[in-house]
């Protein structure tokens, strides 16, 4: 059947394989390098809820921690609560629409570069509120409402949000058909 | 290492559950804020519906008689496929009394291979008895299931400028309805499934077609990907001639042979439209097993064209958005493979550790548990429970609220017989099995005499 499909195929030039190289290669380094990625993100986050003064927090590793209730608390970044791997599948859909010619090298870098910070803004805001639900509900409670919860719904919308803006940024709208 | 790769299918799940959630937006959007497209002329087009049979000896005089009556400018190809009932014997009364009426004989061993070779046997004979110097792009071809019933105003609504009176759009889908939930049709001679559980799987086929599948062609007619189905397909005549030309012959060997004319009008450089106008209405399955079987068949054919996903990708003729679209379509049973056995793994869990709660569900549910369960709600059931109330509001309004709230909690435990049938057909593409044994007809419709019929032609 695949002789009988063949067609006219889009514009492939040198500069696509190379930027789909390097997409696939960003995907290798956020699976390989989680672990460096989640100690950025801790340590992002504590200087965020640092500076908004909800709790002198620190990162230790790829955990923050904080004084609460007169201890010392604080929660882990896993592999399953970073954005590295929430990328990755990202980074090779733009590899796979730069092999086909559907996308630009130099669009296909910017989509991949803001949709990253998307959702690594995301993840902050996550982790935000887990914070500030344990300030408000004391850390046992307000982990728990949060961390399933809440968290889930913030990363919800703002990656359903992220992926808009990702189609948006890949599809032209010149084209579009009415 | 199993920590990472835990973390990879809990990224890819909630990956999965995050495009669910935009793609139900995506389709609900343009379903809510559609306008209606103006209506045409039919007489500025030369028509032929096409109505395969094979063993359609309990509807087909019936079909006839309602295409004959309400399209008499159409020209109908009935395609007899080596039938084994009295379909022959019918048809080749209503030969003689039907001036509107061609028969395409089909014999064994050439015949009963699937809809596909059907319709390229009727497409050959239309074209053999075209006069010479037809303009082809002022031709078009439907196609009719022998349980369907076609709207009187069709050809009028589909020859408007957004339709085939635009000469950039190559072929139209139209809305497809369940024969029993066609207000127009009340009082025809549709008999309604006798059991509550047919009644209500009848209802749901009505609520997904005129539903979610409607609106999955709005966003398709958006980018530009509107998919071709079995029933209330046409196209016109160059782009079938273009099809031919490109890949040897207008429909082919899928199960899903609709779906595949679609892809081949848009890979070679045509337009495919959509229109909620107007519909084609046809019998809906009132048995699960004989729903599953039909998903089956959908799910293979759709496994089958996944040779497409290149050629789409990288066709010039495809804009990114509808390649992107058609893309999510074509691998969607097999992500719903892949999901179903992570999601019932999920589940497993879930009443593991319901079951084995020292304290019972009480002591089970806690914020963690709770709030996997409000997730649950909202983002997996809530775009699916959604259609509920929608299809009251803009499709059956005299349904009351609780009757659409509680449709749409039932439309999820429906859309479970996708995973059914997906795997089914997985099984089928393993085993090599091709074949199909066609969905039998509910059979409960009551021919119309042929007087009927016969005066009718006669009145054209």
């Amino acid at each position: 059947m695949a002789s009988a499909i063949a067609g006219p195929a889009r514009r492939f030039g040198p500069a696509n394989g190379a930027h789909a190289a390097a997409a696939i290669a960003a995907a290798l380094l956020l699976v390989l390098g989680q672990e460096q990625f989640r100690r950025g993100e801790a340590l992002i986050s504590a200087t965020i809820v640092r500076f908004l003064r909800i709790f002198p927090a620190d990162s230790l590793g790829t955990a923050i921690v904080f004084p609460a209730e007169g201890r010392y608390v604080g929660f882990t970044v896993s592999p399953s609560c970073t954005a590295a791997l929430l990328i990755v599948p990202f980074a090779l859909l733009t590899a796979l629409l730069l092999l086909a010619g559907r996308v630009q090298p130099r669009r296909a870098g910017a989509t991949v570069a803001l949709f990253a910070v998307v959702l690594i803004l995301v993840n902050q805001l996550r982790l935000l509120v887990i914070t500030l639900s344990v300030r408000g509900w004391g850390f046992e409670t307000g982990f728990a409402r949060s961390h399933v919860l809440l968290g889930t719904v913030v990363s919800t919308v703002g990656v359903a949000g992220g992926l808009l803006l990702f189609l948006r940024m890949v599809v032209p709208t010149g084209r579009r058909r009415a | 290492m199993p920590e990472l790769l835990l973390a990879a299918a809990n990224a890819g799940a909630f990956l999965a559950c995050a495009a669910f959630v935009v793609y139900a937006g995506m389709i609900l959007r343009p379903y809510l804020r559609r306008r209606r497209d103006v209506p045409g002329d039919a007489g500025d087009f030369s028509w032929h519906l096409i109505v395969p049979c094979r063993d359609e000896a309990a509807v087909i005089e019936s079909t006839i008689s309602g295409l004959v009556s309400n399209h008499p400018r159409a020209r109908i190809w009935c395609v007899d496929d080596a039938s084994q009932d009295a379909t022959p014997a019918i048809l080749a009364r209503l030969a003689g009394e039907v001036r509107q009426l061609r028969v395409v004989t089909r014999s064994l061993p050439n015949a009963r291979l699937g809809k596909g070779p059907a319709l390229n046997a009727a497409f050959d004979a239309i074209v053999g008895a075209l006069a010479p110097g037809v303009d082809p792009d002022k031709v078009v071809v439907g196609v009719v299931d022998a349980d369907g019933s076609l709207d009187p105003r069709c050809l009028d609504v589909i020859a408007g400028p957004t339709q085939f009176g635009d000469p950039t759009v190559s072929a139209v889908q139209i809305k497809v309805r369940m024969l029993d939930h066609v207000a127009e049709l009340a009082g025809s001679a549709s008999v309604r499934p006798r059991t509550r559980m047919g009644r209500l799987l009848v209802r749901m086929q009505d609520l997904e077609f005129a539903g979610p599948i409607a609106g999955t062609q709005f966003l398709r007619r958006h980018v530009g990907s509107v998919g071709m189905g079995g029933n209330g397909q046409f196209t016109r005549l160059s782009a079938l001639y273009r099809v031919s030309r490109d890949h040897g012959k207008p429909w082919h060997g899928a199960l899903v042979e609709d779906l595949e004319l679609g892809l081949h009008v848009l890979l070679t450089g045509g337009r495919t439209q959509y229109c909620h106008d107007t519909w084609v209405a046809q019998e809906g399955l009132p048995s699960l097993r004989r729903l599953v079987r039909q998903r089956t068949r959908w799910g293979q054919g759709t496994m089958q064209c996944i040779c497409y996903l290149w050629p789409i990708l990288t066709s010039p003729r495809i804009s990114t958005g509808a390649a992107i679209e058609i893309a999510y379509f074509l691998l969607q049973p097999w992500f719903q493979l892949v999901g179903g056995v992570f999601y019932a793994a999920c589940g497993a869990a879930v009443v593991y550790g319901l079951v084995q709660s020292p304290g019972g569900p009480s002591d089970w549910l806690n914020p963690t548990t709770g709030g996997l369960l409000v997730l649950f709600l909202l983002f997996s059931m809530g775009p699916l429970v959604i259609w509920g109330p929608v299809y009251r509001s803009r499709v059956d309004t005299s349904l009351t609220r609780r009757e659409a709230l509680l449709l749409g909690v039932v439309n999820v435990a429906y859309m479970y017989v996708n995973q059914v049938a997906d795997w089914r057909a997985l099984v089928r593409i393993i085993r090599q099995r091709r074949d199909w044994t066609k969905t039998e007809r509910n059979g409960v419709r009551n021919a119309l005499p042929s007087s009927t019929i016969t005066s009718v032609a006669r009145a054209t």
